[in-house]
């Protein structure tokens, strides 16, 4: 029997007549309704044009302003908001580091994956891989195809999340290019897939690496906002 | 500046990167290498081992003794972790768990019992009975009703085992029964070091001689203890859970002694204590003997539709209308936590909304609930079963409503019935059942109430 991967409580199936009659195939799940609806969705028809994030109407909000006045004009987009069920999912995939946990946003992340895009993931320094065993946002893409075009800098020893916003924005490019993927993201337009946009400035720069290297359009995605 | 949340943070990782430096600390507990200093390692008593064992299809957790099929719990690079006692920090099979065995390094401060109380003849007869286990590293069963003064009676027990350099474990699924415990056990061994843990503690941990602990927590410790009691062995999540089954082996010596404490056995205990597979005692009074108080049952039909409706039976508002205006505090159960909220809103209408808070299992704020209910700042608490046993509230009632839900077992309704009466100054009280209809459950938990003051009054003669 499964069960939920959230709270650990039995999964139930609606598995009645008209259903069976209906001859769809049963979409397997890995959370329970209740803890499913604690995630709060983006609602997109208010949302900053830029970030993604979630505004009393559409526009832009001030963060993005300044970036905008600093001549950065990169797009993103969120599927979620940053509430406390989101907080505690990341707490328990990322730093308790339970790998399983990525199975329950892979078909959100499927959905808004675009053929023509090639999907680069954020990649994590590999002391961070060596103590967690997994990059979060590769575990999220599922099978969806990628490639790991970007590499995390050496020097860059400090992780983002223990740095105010400030420290970050004004932070020193942390990613370079890995050689060997150039061919294949030269003269293409990216999706950039991170786990979560705080700041902002983790997939600028990012998206500024791949842009110096060929990269014609990058287009930021987020699990949340 | 700081952000609250970069504080917050910043507590976390602190949390986390708490190292391992004391060699103490690794007596009779596995920890992650890598959380252990660095100096420690070279120690050639500590032990190391691989805690995960890949089979063809699934990988063995040799700290939680549990299977995961391979798909769930495979990392890149092939490594395994294992999820199911990843809540205790992940165990992965490329870093080893270390320990050192346990060397029962105390120092004894006499007097060890610090506890001045009297014991009943029949509380005394049990107390003999505990002493004669952890002497002879039995497995025993003490059965006795609720408010029979079960941990009095361990007090002898654990004070020779103390005594005699054991090291001692007290162990209960439910959070709430170790936080009341500890202070009860503090005060009786007042000279004795100890430790109580459980997951929303940030008490760290430190080498003790005496141990209180939720049945999760076992599961970091490996070959401990001397004497091992845990408390409320009926009640969920041990019922019933290998895992914590398997970690009361683990946690214990393989020369030890198991007291199993219970109120209401169930069936699958009865069966051993009958087939001679566990030996057990048993206690039918309470300590004051008066006799239970026994489970009045009143309908309320349909009561969950009307709910939806915002309607609450006439019977449940008259009583409880009638226990505000007398000052009678109550608990009032109710079988979900979405019963919670539609319930208060309906008596916020009616009655003063300062006289009662909700209370479930994951609620923020449930201890503080609790002391505000304990300190009689609260009137009454609506509760899930959260609250159906270890705690004591002098002098009140209890309301289920809504008895025959399944989430009520048998023993579940005895211990709620089992919260009243249990001090000498009221040792009465009103236990009413509200149930849409009569249930095998509901029939069974009355009888069983009643077959114990049977036995009692035989004692009483």
């Amino acid at each position: 029997m499964d069960s939920c991967l959230l709270c650990n409580k039995t999964l139930g199936y609606d598995i009645s007549l008209s259903f069976l009659l209906s001859f769809k195939s049963l979409i397997k799940k890995n959370v329970c309704e209740e803890c499913l609806s604690r995630f709060e969705r983006i609602d997109k028809t208010r949302i900053c044009e830029a970030c993604g994030r979630q505004m009393d109407k559409m526009g832009i909000c001030n963060d993005c302003q300044k970036w905008h006045r600093l001549g950065d004009d990169f797009v993103n987009e969120s599927i979620f908001k940053y509430n406390d069920a989101m907080k505690d999912f990341m707490h328990r995939y990322k730093f308790v580091g339970d790998y399983q946990l990525r199975m329950i946003f892979q078909n959100e992340i499927r959905k808004k994956i675009r053929k023509e895009l090639v999907v680069v993931p954020i990649p994590i320094s590999s002391e961070t891989k060596k103590e967690r065993g997994f990059n979060q946002v590769i575990g999220l893409l599922g099978d969806v195809e990628y490639v790991s075009a970007l590499i995390v800098n050496k020097k860059h020893k400090t992780r983002q999340s223990t740095l105010n916003r400030k420290e970050r924005i004004h932070n020193q490019q942390v990613f370079s290019i890995d050689e060997k993927a150039i061919s294949k993201i030269v003269n293409q337009n990216v999706l950039l897939v991170d786990d979560i946009y705080t700041t902002g400035t983790t997939i600028r720069h990012a998206a500024t690496v791949l842009r110096q290297n060929g990269v014609q359009h990058v287009f930021g995605l987020t699990l949340c906002r | 500046m700081f952000h609250l949340k970069n504080i917050a943070f910043f507590a976390y990782l602190i949390m986390v990167i708490i190292m391992i430096n004391d060699i103490s600390e690794l007596y009779g507990r596995h920890i992650n290498e890598n959380l252990v200093d660095a100096s420690l390692l070279n120690n050639s008593i500590v032990h190391k081992y691989v805690p995960i064992k890949v089979n063809s299809n699934t990988i063995y957790c040799k700290r939680c003794g549990q299977k995961t099929p391979v798909n769930r719990c495979k990392l890149p690079n092939n490594n395994y972790y294992c999820p199911v006692c990843i809540n205790l920090d992940r165990v992965t099979k490329s870093i080893p768990l270390v320990y050192i065995d346990e060397p029962n390094d105390f120092k004894i401060k006499q007097p060890v019992l610090t506890w001045q109380g009297q014991l009943t003849t029949e509380q005394e007869k049990c107390s003999k009975d505990i002493i004669d286990v952890f002497n002879n590293n039995k497995t025993h069963l003490l059965w006795a009703v609720t408010g029979a003064g079960k941990t009095e009676m361990l007090f002898k027990g654990i004070a020779q085992a103390l005594v005699d350099s054991k090291r001692v474990c007290i162990a209960s699924p439910r959070v709430d029964v170790c936080v009341e415990l500890y202070p009860r056990i503090k005060e009786a061994f007042a000279n004795t070091s100890m430790v109580l843990l459980h997951g929303r503690n940030p008490q760290p941990y430190q080498y003790s001689q005496l141990t209180i602990c939720t049945t999760h927590q076992l599961l970091r410790f490996y070959h401990a203890f001397d004497a091992l009691i845990i408390d409320e062995v009926d009640s969920f999540p041990f019922v019933n859970n290998n895992g914590l089954h398997f970690a009361v082996d683990n946690a214990t010596k393989e020369k030890s002694a198991k007291l199993f404490l219970t109120a209401t056995p169930t069936n699958q205990m009865t069966k051993k204590i009958k087939t001679n597979k566990l030996s057990a005692s048993y206690l039918p009074i309470r300590f004051h003997r008066h006799l239970l108080p026994e489970i009045t049952l009143k309908y309320t039909k349909k009561w969950r539709e009307n709910l939806k409706k915002h309607k609450l039976p006439k019977i449940l508002l008259h009583k409880i209308e009638e226990k505000i205006k007398t000052n009678q505090r109550f608990l009032l159960f109710v079988p979900r936590i979405a019963d919670l909220k539609p319930i208060s809103d309906i008596l916020a209408e009616r009655f003063d909304e300062s006289k009662w808070e909700t209370v479930f299992s994951s609620d923020d704020k449930r201890m503080e609930k609790v002391s505000d209910m304990r300190e009689n700042r609260k009137l009454f608490l609506i509760t899930t079963t959260i609250l159906e046993r270890g705690v004591t509230f002098p002098g009140i009632d209890v309301i289920v409503f809504g008895a025959e839900d399944e989430v009520f077992t048998t023993s579940s309704l005895v211990q709620i019935a089992g919260r009243v009466g249990r001090k000498l100054d009221r040792p009465t009280g009103e236990v009413l059942f509200l149930a849409e209809e009569n249930t095998l459950t509901i029939k069974s938990a009355i009888n069983q109430i009643r077959y114990m003051n049977k036995k009692a009054k035989k004692l009483n003669g």
